[in-house]
């Protein structure tokens, strides 16, 4: 038998049913080493590696003891120098010297194991790819799962193919009822035919992007921006479309806010700034070049700097910007510079606003132009306390003026006194040359008045040709005589208006404080007691007040 | 799906003691075909595939379920289920399914009365010092990469089938039989599940009567590891079969069925006594 064994062309032995050699060729002896006789009723197993022993008994024997044959199964044989060969086995189940014999006939199978590892490889890759693929479906399926927007594929038909969860959730279903649903049946008849121009378009091969109110599931509706892309086949046929749909609700509303907050910041009249933290202004709205003069470009980039107007000192800033920092905010008025120089009063208030980390990263500063106002009431002011035609204090603000200076006395030593004036001869002028002549000599008496006393007196008109003069702490009675003579020579002057001459006299009354009255309407009714008495002393003279003087008048 | 279309299950026999026999990996229910004939009188005889092996039904097939052996011990539940099997059942696996049934009677120990377990391993890995399985992990993959390569007949079997070939052509039908028939997708999880599976720390848990059939030369189950199974399994009883390889119930089964038989002699109650014949 061995003889026979050693005819075939190759590894060859026999074994009995339990894998114990019976009888080895010299192919196999010269694979594996040894000796007939080291060999026989040893198990084959031993020239086997780990792997091969298990194939043998989990796949080869099976299949040997009920088949008995096996062809052509790939092992691998340790050889006499510790390599792994692989070979092709064969083995048939046969008799010999008596017993079940099985014959195996080994294939060193370098050159066909090349070709199916070749095999083998093309199936890894295969098993490689079909898990790729199915990964990145299921990875393509988490990314859109994760997207807030609705991903669909509709077919032609307009059936459902693909819903991410957004989708499907929108909706209210689940996943796998998605599909096959048509989207008229999703949408319903109302928001189906309001869109469905686009889709149509969509499944026309036209890319759509277009915005729609679209219902939920949940009930209420939502504003969308929906993109419809074509699906177009190797043919260009149109064969579905891709729909993206995004909720922009808050968008939405959000832009209608800014639009808003824009148009706000474009069309009013009130000038705002913006600033960063670090004051550069980044933006300014018409109505601030409006104010300032500085067209925007010539604003931003710059700093509040370009309108400081120098009439606040560095403390009234440093007051502002600790209001800022500590309220967030500060109100008040402002003198600034206008680009052509001139100066003007806003109301501006300066608000901050913080980053989420709490960090000033802006401040706003929205103001009004109040110069106008601020004029406006300073002349009202000036009207109620002067006497519109001279221009003079009035009768208020010299009882004003009376009452401080009386104040006054208490605390220091002080000489105040109270020179009553009425003019003489001026119903004639009136009479003779007509109220405006008659106006203007009052003008005139008024500047003449006031070149005659200091900037400390007060020259005040109570009305007709009456004025008074306050004389704030003269020196005494004698430099107070002497003014009221320099008054009658100056006032005695003859005037020319308007080509004519005009005379007036003025008559005189002196009151002093306290001999002659304590209060302010003490004073004045004292001054006009000597007025009078002056008058009739004989007219354009003056006249000390003394307590006589009132029993005369009088009576 | 029905279980006994979905495991292939076949019953032979109306009368006696259910015999439930399990393959192993690599092979299916025709592996026992030498040995039910001498108990065709004495028992009811229940064979089975599990899902991806022999007949069964491919597309039940579930890798998340499988590559457990608690995928396979489910099957075995099944089919004891769907036959109204709930006691008194004696356990016939081989190999793989010996493991296999020991779960399963840890999870239903009334189910079982004995088990009788031909060339176990609880574990095919060596973890030195205290334990010898027989194989480094490396080996283990080898084996996965040998399975590759032999399962392109698989490949071929496809093809012929798609070129229209008869079920009755002698070439498909004995290919339909043997592992190249197997997915070697199936096949490979079948043999991760198998081979990487540790199950030492359950064999203490195990109370039902076990007899193992140990081979003398066993490449894949050893020696050391029948005696290792006998020291850690209450109950049992070691009975070493004078051969060689790891299929003793197809290569010499009257052995297998004269031990078997002389270990259902023994009446149940004595089983207690741990026994070495």
């Amino acid at each position: 038998m061995n003889n026979l064994l050693n005819q075939l062309p190759c590894p060859a032995l026999i074994t009995n049913a339990s894998g114990n050699v019976l009888a080895v060729n010299t192919d196999l002896l010269t694979l594996i080493g040894g000796t007939t006789e080291q060999w026989l009723e040893k198990p084959m197993e031993l020239f086997f590696p780990p792997a091969s022993r298990i194939f043998l008994q989990t796949h080869v024997w099976p299949m040997l003891y009920r088949e008995e044959s096996v062809h052509e199964i790939y092992l691998k044989i340790s050889n006499a120098q510790g390599l792994r060969i692989p070979v092709m086995v064969n083995c048939q189940k046969g008799h010999f010297k008596s017993v079940d014999g099985y014959f195996w006939v080994f294939f060193v199978a370098l050159e066909r194991s090349k070709f199916e590892s070749e095999l083998l490889e093309a199936r890894k890759r295969a098993e490689v790819s079909a898990t790729a693929l199915s990964e990145r479906e299921s990875f393509v399926k988490n990314i859109t799962d994760a997207m807030p927007g609705l991903v669909s594929y509709w077919d032609h038909d307009l059936r459902c193919r693909f819903a991410n969860k957004a989708y499907w959730a929108w909706y209210g279903k689940q996943p796998d009822t998605m599909i096959g649903h048509t989207l008229l049946e999703l949408m319903g008849e109302h928001f189906y035919s309001r869109n469905e121009a686009h889709i149509r378009s969509a499944l026309a091969g036209k890319m759509q992007t277009f915005e729609a109110t679209l219902n939920k599931a949940e009930g209420g509706i939502c504003f969308t921006l929906t993109n419809c892309i074509p699906d177009v086949d190797a043919q260009g046929m149109v064969i579905g479309c891709f729909v993206l749909v995004s909720d922009v609700s808050h968008i939405k509303s959000a832009e209608r806010e800014l639009r808003l907050a824009a148009s706000v910041f474009e069309s009013t009249i009130e000038g705002i700034m913006v600033t960063d933290a670090q004051g550069i202004i980044l933006s300014v709205n018409p109505a601030f070049s409006e104010i300032t003069g500085y067209p925007a470009e010539e604003a931003i980039g710059h700093t509040p700097h370009i309108l400081k107007s120098n009439r606040h000192d560095p403390a009234f800033y440093a007051a502002v910007w600790q209001d800022v920092a500590s309220k967030g905010r500060w109100e008040g008025e402002t003198w600034n510079r206008r680009k052509n120089g001139e100066v003007y009063l806003e109301w501006q208030s300066i608000t901050i606003i913080r980053s989420s980390a709490d960090e000033p990263i802006r401040y706003v500063s929205v103001f009004n132009d109040i110069t106008e106002f601020w004029q406006k009431d300073e002349r009202m002011r000036h009207l109620a306390f002067h006497d519109s035609l001279t221009n003079l204090p009035n009768r208020t603000l010299l009882i004003e003026r009376l009452g401080q200076l009386i104040a006054m006395t208490e605390r220091t030593q002080r000489n105040v006194t109270l020179m009553f004036l009425d003019l003489d001869g001026f119903k004639a002028v009136n009479d003779n040359l007509g109220h405006d002549i008659g106006d203007e000599l009052l003008q005139i008496v008024a500047q003449k008045l006031l070149e005659q006393v200091r900037l400390a007196d007060t020259v005040a008109r109570l009305g007709g040709d009456e004025f008074v003069i306050l004389l704030d702490n003269p020196a005494n009675k004698e430099e107070v005589a002497r003014i009221a003579a320099r008054i009658i020579a100056t006032v005695n002057i003859p005037m020319n208006i308007g080509g004519k001459s005009a005379s007036v006299g003025v008559s005189i009354g002196i009151a002093m404080h306290p001999t002659d009255g304590h209060t302010t309407a003490q004073l004045i009714k004292s001054a006009d007691t000597a007025m009078y008495a002056a008058k009739e002393a004989g007219k354009n003279t003056y006249r000390f007040f003394n307590p006589t003087m009132t029993a005369k008048i009088k009576a | 799906m029905n279980i006994l279309e979905r495991n292939n299950v076949h019953v032979q026999g109306k009368d006696g003691a259910v015999l439930l026999y399990a393959h192993g990996f690599g092979c299916n229910q025709n592996m026992w075909r030498k040995v039910t004939p001498a108990f065709s009188t004495t028992h009811q005889q229940v064979l089975f595939d599990y899902v991806g092996s022999g007949k069964s039904d491919i597309a039940s097939f579930d890798t998340q379920r499988y590559s457990s052996l608690q995928g396979y011990v489910q099957d075995l539940l099944d089919v004891c289920d769907a036959l109204n099997l709930s006691s008194g059942v004696t356990f016939v696996g081989h190999s793989v399914s010996c493991s296999i049934g020991l779960l399963a009677s840890i999870t239903r120990p009334k189910l079982f009365d004995r088990l009788v377990l031909i060339g176990p391993s609880p574990c095919f890995l060596n973890d030195p010092p205290d334990y010898l399985g027989g194989f480094e992990r490396e080996d283990l993959e080898d084996l996965l990469s040998l399975m590759d390569q032999n399962y392109i007949g698989w490949a071929n079997y496809l093809a012929s089938a798609a070129a229209g070939e008869t079920p009755e052509n002698t070439l498909s039908a004995e290919l339909s039989d043997s592992f190249c028939s197997t997915d070697p997708l199936v096949a490979k999880v079948f043999a991760k599940t198998t081979f990487f599976s540790d199950n030492r720390n359950e064999l203490p848990q195990v109370s039902c009567p076990s007899l193992i059939l140990q081979h003398r030369h066993d490449a894949l189950a050893p020696m050391v590891v029948g005696e290792y199974m006998h020291q850690h399994l209450k109950n049992s009883t070691l009975n070493v079969l004078d051969i060689a390889g790891h299929c003793g119930h197809m290569s010499h089964p009257a052995l297998v069925i004269e031990a078997m038989r002389a270990y259902f002699n023994i009446p149940l109650h004595q089983h207690r006594d741990t026994a070495r014949i």
